[in-house]
């Protein structure tokens, strides 16, 4: 069953399809859900909710764009919802200014395998690590990032800049 | 998306994790389907694409099977004006023929005076010692001018069996007494029109063409006959007179009957088609159809008109795609198709006991334009990129053009159909 057959099957909520559909992408939406949460737990929440969403919303998807990408926004957006509801974006956390200062070498972090990093990602304050993601990873600008967040663009350079000395710190600890 | 200001320590871990990939939890899949809603099970009877679907094959097999079945019993209003003609003239023939009856002549007399040759015969005395082989063939002809007066008296009698009887012996023998002037008048008649063609066949010789591949996208389209009880050339009123007047002469000549046959349609046709959405496509494309027909009267002198029109057809419709299956695409279309006759002949042949007495042919044309709708359900199935095959069948109409043509559209102006062909685009 080629892409646009398995859409069609899912639409018409056919299981096989569906089936299908989650074996095919659900190592790549997992891998989405563990970069925004804390814990494996909850990423595992993150990917049940986000393939409920994608297979209720299919008849939304345009078959214009990839969908692939179409997927991944559910799933941000997911796990953006999920944020908001606990209420844990807004966290501050007190930073060693000294941090700021600290610059640890590239070679370091190109050393390092993608679990260290997820690993080192998942270890951030829920609010830095989702701006974290949505900056460095996904591409977002910080204008962008204070509307889907709902806080200020400001309040979103300064926790990219917080989250950032926060992962300089831990991969020069790891030095 | 804002590059500006990414870094080397933003590319590596975007260039780490942006398509970081981990398993899932074996129970994951489990959990999600406790949540999804279950399948909707609509009834067949309420889903509408089924129902359409099956309202377009049911359409189909009943046109089909309705033609099939009444397709003897039909007549055209062309044969039926020849045939109300027929009978008047039919009728005034047998007035005349009872004033001649009325007049009492010795059967002997009448074989006597055929027993002295006149200029004719002797003329085809010459002949008959060349063409001996259709001396028997022709042996009925001139039996049966000899004793016209009695086949009219017998027919009075209305089948009185022993004057029927007696007019065989007789038959027997004026044969017997006047062989030879018998044979050399009918071996004239054949040098009277020595270029004849090909005999023509026994209805019964001929094949029963009720179902025909086309070319290209060619059809399946049930043809017609018809028998009306009458002389009924294609369009000349003139000839079945002069038809019936030559026969009328016969003994035991047939009843007057034609009959009348149109071919199964031909037609070769390309369609190209541009997709709409992801449900609806406008296909069009030119299509060519030949239609035939034929008319052949029955009697000793007998007639043969063959008719062929050539129709360049214009077609318009919206198809939509029902479902889809392993590339297979099963959809519905419906249509308006405008054909216009560009090339018709019709050859016309006067034929006696297999030989052909004369031949005239003439260029026609239907300057109407012919319109029709159409309703098709198939299937298609992508052959290589953008070339499809595919098979459909289907019910079309065409309207009343006022045309005095007669052709199978004007007979059968309803009829299934089923194509099959290739198609571009779809």
């Amino acid at each position: 069953m080629n892409e646009e057959q398995l859409i069609e099957g899912c639409r018409k909520g056919e299981r096989l399809a569906q089936k299908e559909l989650y074996e095919k992408y659900s190592r790549k939406m997992m891998g989405v859900c563990l970069r925004y949460a804390s814990d494996r737990e909850t990423a595992r929440d993150l990917l049940q909710d986000g393939f409920v969403k994608i297979f209720s919303a299919l008849d939304s998807y345009a078959a214009s764009g990839s969908f692939e990408g179409w997927m991944r926004k559910i799933f941000v957006n997911c796990a953006l919802e999920h944020l908001r509801k606990t209420d844990i974006l807004k966290d501050a956390v007190d930073l060693d200014k000294t941090a700021e200062l600290m610059q640890p070498d590239a070679s370091i972090i190109s050393e390092m395998s993608a679990a260290d990093l997820m690993g080192l990602v998942q270890e951030l304050p829920p609010g830095f690590r989702a701006v974290f993601n949505l900056f460095a990873i996904e591409g977002f600008s910080h204008k962008e990032i204070g509307e889907m967040l709902e806080i200020t663009e400001s309040t979103s350079r300064s926790q990219y800049t917080r989250a950032r000395q926060l992962l300089q710190r831990k991969v020069k600890e790891l030095d | 998306m804002n590059d500006k200001h990414r870094d080397q320590f933003e590319e590596l871990f975007s260039s780490k994790l942006q398509n970081f990939e981990a398993d899932p939890a074996p129970d994951d899949w489990d959990a999600i389907v406790g949540r999804l809603p279950n399948r909707k099970i609509v009834p067949l009877w309420q889903n509408w694409r089924y129902m359409s679907a099956a309202a377009a094959v049911i359409l189909v097999v009943a046109t089909a099977t309705f033609y099939l079945f009444t397709e003897e019993t039909m007549r055209t209003p062309l044969a039926q004006q020849a045939q109300q003609e027929a009978d008047v003239y039919e009728k005034q023939l047998k007035e005349e023929q009872a004033q001649i009856v009325s007049i009492p002549t010795p059967i002997a007399k009448i074989e006597s005076a055929s027993n002295q040759p006149n200029a004719q015969q002797k003329h085809a005395k010459s002949l008959t010692r060349n063409n001996p082989g259709n001396l028997s063939s022709t042996l009925q002809v001139n039996d049966s001018v000899q004793i016209i007066a009695n086949v009219t008296v017998n027919q009075d009698a209305k089948s009185d069996e022993s004057a029927i009887e007696k007019e065989q012996e007789e038959r027997v023998l004026s044969t017997d007494k006047a062989p030879e002037p018998v044979a050399e008048k009918t071996v004239r008649k054949r040098e009277l029109f020595a270029n004849a063609g090909q005999p023509a066949k026994n209805k019964s010789e001929q094949s029963s063409k009720k179902w025909s591949l086309g070319l290209g996208s060619g059809s399946f389209t049930a043809g017609t006959g018809n028998t009306v009880n009458t002389y009924a050339f294609r369009n000349s009123l003139q000839a079945d007179k002069s038809l019936m007047f030559m026969n009328s002469a016969i003994i035991n000549s047939e009843l007057p009957k034609t009959d009348i046959h149109h071919d199964t349609p031909i037609s070769f046709s390309l369609a190209v088609s541009r997709q709409l959405n992801d449900r609806f496509a406008l296909q069009t494309g030119l299509s060519l159809t030949l239609l035939s027909s034929d008319w052949k009267t029955n009697g000793t002198f007998h007639s043969k008109t063959e008719q062929k029109l050539y129709f360049l057809g214009l077609p318009l419709s919206v198809v939509y795609k029902i479902a889809e299956w392993n590339r297979f695409q099963f959809y519905t279309s419906a249509g308006v198709m405008a054909e216009i006759n560009v090339n018709g002949k019709v050859k016309n042949t006067l034929f006696t006991d297999g030989i052909d007495l004369e031949t005239e042919s003439e260029k026609v044309r239907m300057k109407e334009w012919l319109w029709s709708v159409n309703y098709k359900a198939g299937v298609s199935y992508p052959v290589f990129h953008f070339v499809n095959i595919f098979a459909e069948g289907g019910v079309a109409y065409f309207f009343d053009n006022g045309s005095s043509i007669e052709t199978i559209r004007s007979e059968k102006p309803f009829n299934a159909g089923f194509n099959v062909g290739l198609r571009l685009g779809f």
